[in-house]
């Protein structure tokens, strides 16, 4: 086995995890992963050895993610939105535990709901845990352009949170 | 002094402000209650945040999900002298694809597999067919179950069914209905499964990932049900 496949073997699983966070639903998630690797593969010749193999799959991921929702973004109009997959239910839960899940969904329409750029930034950084350079190369942007759209992101999260939007 | 801008605050609650400027940031906390409230705030957003989105366990990659992938490695057994180009996926001219093609090299020849797989597998109008042991086995056998040939997962082509087998000595195809027989368009031997055995267990891992890429290549849909198996199996794999 090459070295590329081994590099690259050894990183899916942190590349599936930003899949999962960069879409919406898990089916996307699969949809997206697979394309992602299948253009590392076609393109692996392009990558530089030495450097991270990670964020330059993440940067391929990123652009094909950016594609669909353009795509999308012209088909909207056609197209139903996509449930909240995660049905609410009582079963057997406390009532802390149902509130719980009650915010969570909130807070997670919340943050989906961000104008795109914002909403990667917000979820690069704070579920992927991505350092603010690294997050900056996966979406090809200078760090100030990444702090910003950082910054109005949570600005934006802070306020509709404390206003209490559903 | 200037009050810091938001792009400070997020970074300070991100703990990505330089030693300095955190300092700094500090010193101004201490004079500024409302930025104490508006870094408490932000601290609950990401709290909040993080708490929305459940952490999921880490997906982690078997032999078969790396075939699917197309990261497969494996010893494939080059039938291309016994290949009949008139099967391959529409739109596609090659049964082999160009990964599979990678991984022949320094895979077993025909010539070299006729002996071993010859009972299960035999010469017929220029390709390769299930001899009788195999042909009952994809004929009569659900997946999954024990015997010296196991049947692995079954799924409709364009062209009809197919269903993949692994014999107990580490041989491993795929078999696919045409007409009243099973038309074996790829066989490969499993380098991890050595079990003599004749009620060795069938795992995922058994099935060499070059041989998952070529069901990756045929398959239309899921692979069938146990119902639908044995619905196929009734109505002949027609």
């Amino acid at each position: 086995m090459s070295d590329f496949r081994r590099q690259l073997i050894a990183v899916l699983p942190r590349l599936h995890r930003l899949a999962r966070t960069i879409v919406r639903n898990g089916q996307d998630c699969d949809d997206l992963f697979q394309k992602t690797i299948q253009r590392v593969l076609e393109r692996k010749a392009q990558w530089e050895p030495g450097s991270r193999l990670d964020l330059w799959a993440a940067r391929i991921m990123k652009n094909i993610w950016l594609d669909e929702v353009r795509m999308r973004g012209r088909w909207s109009r056609l197209v139903q939105p996509i449930p909240e997959q995660d049905l609410l239910s009582d079963g057997g839960l406390a009532a802390e535990d149902i509130e719980r899940q009650v915010e969570a969904r909130r807070v997670r329409a919340l943050t989906e709901a961000l104008p795109e750029e914002q909403r990667l930034a917000v979820k690069l950084v704070l579920l992927n845990e991505l350092s603010y350079a690294e997050a900056a190369e996966v979406l090809e942007i200078p760090e100030g352009t990444l702090t910003s759209r950082l910054a109005r992101g949570r600005v934006a999260l802070t306020r509709m949170i404390a206003e209490g939007r559903p | 002094m200037n009050r810091p801008t938001d792009e400070e605050i997020i970074a300070y609650v991100d703990d990505a402000l330089p030693g300095d400027a955190r300092a700094a940031f500090e010193a101004r906390m201490a004079d500024d209650p409302t930025l104490v409230e508006e870094v408490a705030r932000h601290r609950d957003t990401v709290a909040r945040v993080r708490a929305a989105y459940p952490e999921v366990e880490e997906k982690s990659f078997d032999t078969q999900a790396l075939a699917a992938l197309g990261l497969g490695g494996a010893e494939v057994v080059d039938i291309a002298p016994a290949r009949d180009t008139r099967r391959a996926r529409k739109g596609s001219p090659l049964i082999w694809s160009g990964a599979i093609a990678a991984a022949l090299v320094g895979g077993i020849l025909i010539g070299r597999i006729t002996t071993p797989a010859a009972d299960i597998v035999v010469p017929q109008h220029g390709q390769l067919v299930a001899a009788a042991s195999l042909e009952k086995a994809l004929n009569e056998q659900p997946d999954g179950g024990t015997g010296a040939i196991r049947i692995g997962v079954s799924f409709r082509t364009l062209a009809g069914y197919c269903r993949t087998f692994l014999r107990a000595d580490g041989y491993a195809g795929l078999g696919c209905r045409e007409g009243d027989g099973w038309v074996i368009p790829a066989v490969a031997k499993s380098r991890g499964a050595e079990p003599h055995s004749a009620d060795f267990r069938l795992a995922g891992g058994d099935f060499p990932p070059a041989l998952m890429a070529e069901v990756d290549a045929r398959i239309v849909g899921a692979p069938l049900s146990s119902a639908e198996v044995d619905r196929a199996r009734r109505a002949g794999w027609r």
